[in-house]
C-alpha cells in the first residue's frame, strides 16, 4: 500500500521531466530508499501520514539530479515524445522544460507555468489551459486548437507556425510576442490584450477581434478575412500587405464592420489602403507608405 | 535556520568527497549512504536523496565509483556502490586540498 503511494508520488514528481534514459532506474532506487525510510519511521512509532510526509521530505530538489542524469547519459534533453493526454496536470510547474512533440490533448492544464519552456511541435487539442503562463515559451509548430486559453499570458512568446484555431483567448495577454505564419482561424479574442507584438503572415480568418487595441503594432501580410473588427483600434500601427476580405455575403455585416475601426495615425501600404477605402473605413488620418 | 542553510551550501560542495570517504570504508547502497552521513554528522547534516544520487551519478560517470547488484533474497535487489582505485586517489587528493584550504581559512577568517 505505502509502496503504491510512494510510487504514485514519484511518478507525479517526475512527470514534468518527461521520459529520459535512466528515469526508471532512478525512480526504482528512490522508491526502495523511501520504502526503507518509511518503515524506519513507522518502527519509531510515527503514524502513517506523518511517516509519509517525513519520508517524501528526504527526496529534496530533483531538478539538479535530473540535469545531472541527462548530462551523464548524454541524452538529448527530454526529447522523447511525452504523452500527457487526458491527464489532470493542473498547477504543474513546467518552467524551462524542453518537451518536443509532447501531447497534452483533452487534459486539464489550468494554472500551469510554462515559462521559458521549449514546446516545439507539441499539441494541446481540446484542453483547458486557462490562466497558463507561456512567457518566453517557444511554441513553434505547436497546435493549440479548440482549447481554452482565457486569462493566459504570452509575454515574449515565440509563435512561429503556431496553430491556435478555434480557441478562446478571453482576457489573455500578448506582450512583445512574435506571431509568424501563425494560424488563428475562428478564434475568440474578445478582451484579449496585445501590446508591442509583431504579426507576420498571420491568418485571423473568421475570428472575433472586436474592441481590441492593436495600436503601434506591426502587421505584415496578415489576413483579417471575414473577421469582426468593430471597435478595434490600429492607431499608429504599421499595416502592410494585409487583407480584410468581406466575402460575397448578401449581408453587409463585414462591410459595416470595417467602418468601425480606428486607423488614426496608422501607416498603410497603398493596396491595403484602397481595399479599406472601398469598404468605407475612415482613413482620414492615415499615411500611405 | 539561516545559519543552517549557509552551512549546508558550504557542505554541499563536498558531498562527492563525503561519499568517496564512506565507500572507502565499505560498499553501500543509496539509502545507506544517506543514513551514514546523517549518523556520522550527529544529524547535523541531512543529505537529501536527490543530492546523493546527483553525486553518485557524477562519480560513476567519472569512474570514481562503480556499482553492482546485491544478492538480496527478499524484496527488490539493491544497487551497491563501490569505490574504484581512481576514486581512492581522488579522495586522498580532495582531503589534502581541504586540509590545505582549511589551514588558510583558519588564518584568514
Amino acid at each position: 500500500m505505502i509502496n503504491e503511494n510512494l510510487k504514485v508520488y514519484l511518478n507525479n514528481l517526475f512527470k514534468p521531466y518527461g521520459i529520459f534514459n535512466g528515469l526508471e532506474e532512478i525512480k526504482s532506487e528512490l522508491l526502495s530508499d523511501l520504502n526503507e525510510h518509511y518503515y524506519e519511521l513507522k518502527a519509531r512509532g510515527l503514524d502513517d501520514e506523518t511517516a509519509f510526509q517525513e519520508t517524501i521530505k528526504t527526496i529534496g530538489d530533483i531538478q539538479q539530479m535530473v540535469d545531472e542524469i541527462l548530462e551523464t547519459t548524454q541524452d538529448t534533453y527530454r526529447s522523447l515524445p511525452h504523452n500527457f493526454n487526458g491527464t489532470d496536470m493542473k498547477n504543474t510547474d513546467f518552467r524551462n522544460v524542453k518537451a518536443h512533440h509532447a501531447k497534452f490533448n483533452g487534459s486539464d492544464i489550468k494554472n500551469c507555468d510554462f515559462t521559458g519552456a521549449d514546446l516545439t511541435g507539441s499539441t494541446f487539442h481540446a484542453s483547458d489551459l486557462t490562466r497558463c503562463i507561456f512567457d518566453k515559451t517557444n511554441l513553434t509548430d505547436v497546435k493549440m486548437s479548440a482549447v481554452s486559453l482565457n486569462k493566459s499570458s504570452f509575454v515574449n512568446t515565440i509563435l512561429t507556425n503556431t496553430n491556435m484555431s478555434t480557441s478562446e483567448f478571453k482576457a489573455a495577454k500578448f506582450i512583445y510576442s512574435q506571431f509568424f505564419n501563425s494560424i488563428m482561424h475562428m478564434t475568440d479574442l474578445r478582451k484579449a490584450i496585445f501590446n508591442q507584438c509583431t504579426f507576420t503572415n498571420v491568418d485571423f480568418k473568421y475570428s472575433d477581434l472586436r474592441g481590441i487595441c492593436f495600436d503601434q503594432q506591426t502587421f505584415n501580410g496578415v489576413k483579417f478575412d471575414k473577421v469582426v473588427l468593430a471597435g478595434s483600434t490600429f492607431k499608429n500601427a504599421i499595416i502592410k500587405g494585409c487583407s480584410f476580405d468581406c466575402g460575397h455575403t448578401f449581408s453587409k455585416k463585414y462591410y459595416r464592420d470595417k467602418q468601425k475601426i480606428n486607423f488614426d495615425g496608422a501607416f498603410i501600404d497603398k493596396i491595403t489602403f484602397l481595399y479599406l477605402k472601398s469598404y468605407g473605413s475612415d482613413l482620414s488620418n492615415v499615411t500611405i507608405i | 535556520m539561516y545559519k543552517k542553510n549557509i552551512s549546508s551550501d558550504l557542505l554541499r560542495g563536498h558531498v562527492d568527497t563525503m561519499i568517496l570517504r564512506l565507500l572507502s570504508e565499505g560498499d553501500k547502497y543509496g539509502y545507506e549512504i544517506v543514513k551514514c552521513i546523517n549518523k556520522n554528522s550527529n544529524s547535523q547534516y541531512e543529505l537529501k536523496e536527490a543530492t546523493m544520487y546527483s553525486a553518485v551519478r557524477r562519480l560513476k560517470n567519472d569512474d570514481e565509483i562503480d556499482w553492482y547488484w546485491g544478492d538480496e533474497t527478499q524484496g527488490g535487489r539493491r544497487k551497491y556502490y563501490k569505490i574504484t582505485e581512481k576514486g581512492k586517489n581522488t579522495y586522498i587528493i580532495n582531503k589534502n586540498n581541504w586540509q590545505y584550504a582549511k589551514d588558510i581559512l583558519d588564518k584568514l577568517l
